[in-house]
């Protein structure tokens, strides 16, 4: 091959490299938007009216996830791709992508929530920000990928920080359960990484975002006919009214920002691999720290501070050198 | 008959056929996909991008054409035939 060829070759590989990290940037950023409006709206009638503690965050997760589905679609017709829905949902690979969207989606949101419930929101959050280095240590372990120290370092910082953003000192022993729900927190944690491991696999055939359109899909149709029936009448209750409050509707819109943020994820994970895309999308924390100071007086404390600045410290060795990426998998 | 994945055909079409060309496979879709406003040429080169990055196929040439304009041929790896089972 002539060197203008081969330098052609280089500039579009790292042209793509680069397009996958700036995807992988983008979901923590929209992932922290996302978490904080959600926070605001679960604040409003008819998610606060105490009739179930976890219902209304599960009602509000079925709405976004639901809503979050349609604008996919509406994307994939746009883009001429909604036939690919049909012609996908017969292959096994599908079948892998709703496995994981229930793993990650309904599995593990519930597992988040009710470890909250059991056990508190600092060690939940802990825990759960975990969830990286157990996606890198499956996908090295089931991809084969390649994952360098420096990444491995970054994605350690980048949870470490997560881990100080989200801390608050326990309140004593407020939670007799508590056991119970560092279990269900890990529940949650491990669920999210398999969800990206097999839904990666999965994405190695199916487009990225086919892939996106069906997990949301898939979580939505879960909730709605698995989820809420467990919660009883009250969470259908909560549900109908939420749309005759602006509450449901907020959520439709919000449902756009994160399925953009789950589309440039999962484009993400098929273009720069389960570990640096997940290290990447632990940035959350960072973010929704920067929107909650914007949009909801969210008070920055010295810990804060500490939490975002290690996290930015862990995403720089994270990203690494694009150059690195040209080829993802080892074998 | 009823249609696969555009992206599952283009991994079938570098099984099938060893060396075959971006260009190629671009022109093969175009026939085969008629309604799909998805299948041009960036589209077919965003699925080629990552079908290499993630080493279900592999570049065996590379050339110019006249416009200037890279023209890759492509073989699947042994990996990429493992996973040939998914797409029948």
């Amino acid at each position: 091959m002539d060197q203008k060829i081969q330098l052609l070759l280089q500039k579009r590989d790292l042209a793509f490299a680069k397009k996958g990290i700036g995807s992988g940037l983008f979901t923590g950023a929209a992932w922290g938007l996302d978490g904080v409006l959600m926070g605001m709206v679960l604040g409003l009638a008819p998610f606060t009216n105490n009739m179930s503690i976890f219902a209304a965050p599960l009602v509000g997760a079925c709405i976004h996830d639901g809503f979050a589905a349609l604008w996919l679609f509406i994307h994939n017709v746009i883009n001429g791709k909604w036939r690919d829905y049909a012609r996908t949902m017969k292959t096994r690979p599908a079948n892998m992508i709703m496995l994981a969207a229930i793993l990650g989606g309904p599995i593990g949101m519930s597992g988040n929530l009710l470890g909250i419930y059991f056990a508190g929101a600092s060690y939940t959050a802990a825990i759960t920000a975990a969830y990286p280095a157990i996606g890198a240590i499956l996908g090295s372990i089931f991809l084969k990928e390649k994952v360098s120290p420096r990444v491995w370092a970054g994605i350690v910082l980048a949870i470490i920080g997560s881990f100080i953003v989200g801390f608050v000192p326990p309140e004593g022993s407020a939670y007799p359960h508590f056991y119970l729900g560092i279990g269900l927190a890990a529940v949650a944690a491990i669920g999210w990484a398999i969800e990206g491991v097999m839904s990666t696999y999965g994405m190695d055939l199916v487009d990225s975002d086919i892939a996106i359109g069906i997990r949301e899909a898939t979580s939505f149709f879960v909730y709605v006919f698995a989820i809420l029936p467990l919660l009883g009448g009250v969470a259908y209750q909560i549900l109908f009214e939420s749309f005759t409050t602006p509450s449901g509707w907020y959520i439709a819109v919000i449902g756009l920002v994160g399925g953009t943020s789950f589309l440039s994820w999962y484009r993400a994970m098929n273009m720069t691999g389960v570990g640096r895309a997940m290290g990447l999308n632990v940035t959350f924390a960072l973010w929704s720290v920067f929107f909650g100071w914007l949009l909801n007086n969210l008070q920055i404390t010295s810990n804060l501070i500490i939490g975002v600045v290690i996290i930015s410290l862990g995403t720089i060795l994270t990203i690494g050198n694009p150059k690195d990426l040209v080829n993802l998998r080892s074998r | 008959m009823s249609q696969i994945p555009v992206k599952f055909r283009i991994v079938q079409v570098i099984s099938q056929i060893e060396g075959v060309s971006n260009q190629q496979i671009l022109g093969m879709l175009k026939i085969e996909y008629p309604l799909d406003r998805s299948v041009h040429e960036k589209g077919v080169e965003d699925y080629l991008l990552t079908l290499k990055a993630v080493g279900l196929i592999e570049l065996t040439n590379v050339t110019l054409n006249n416009k200037g304009k890279l023209k890759q041929y492509y073989k699947i790896t042994d990996y990429g035939a493992s996973r040939m089972k998914y797409i029948s």
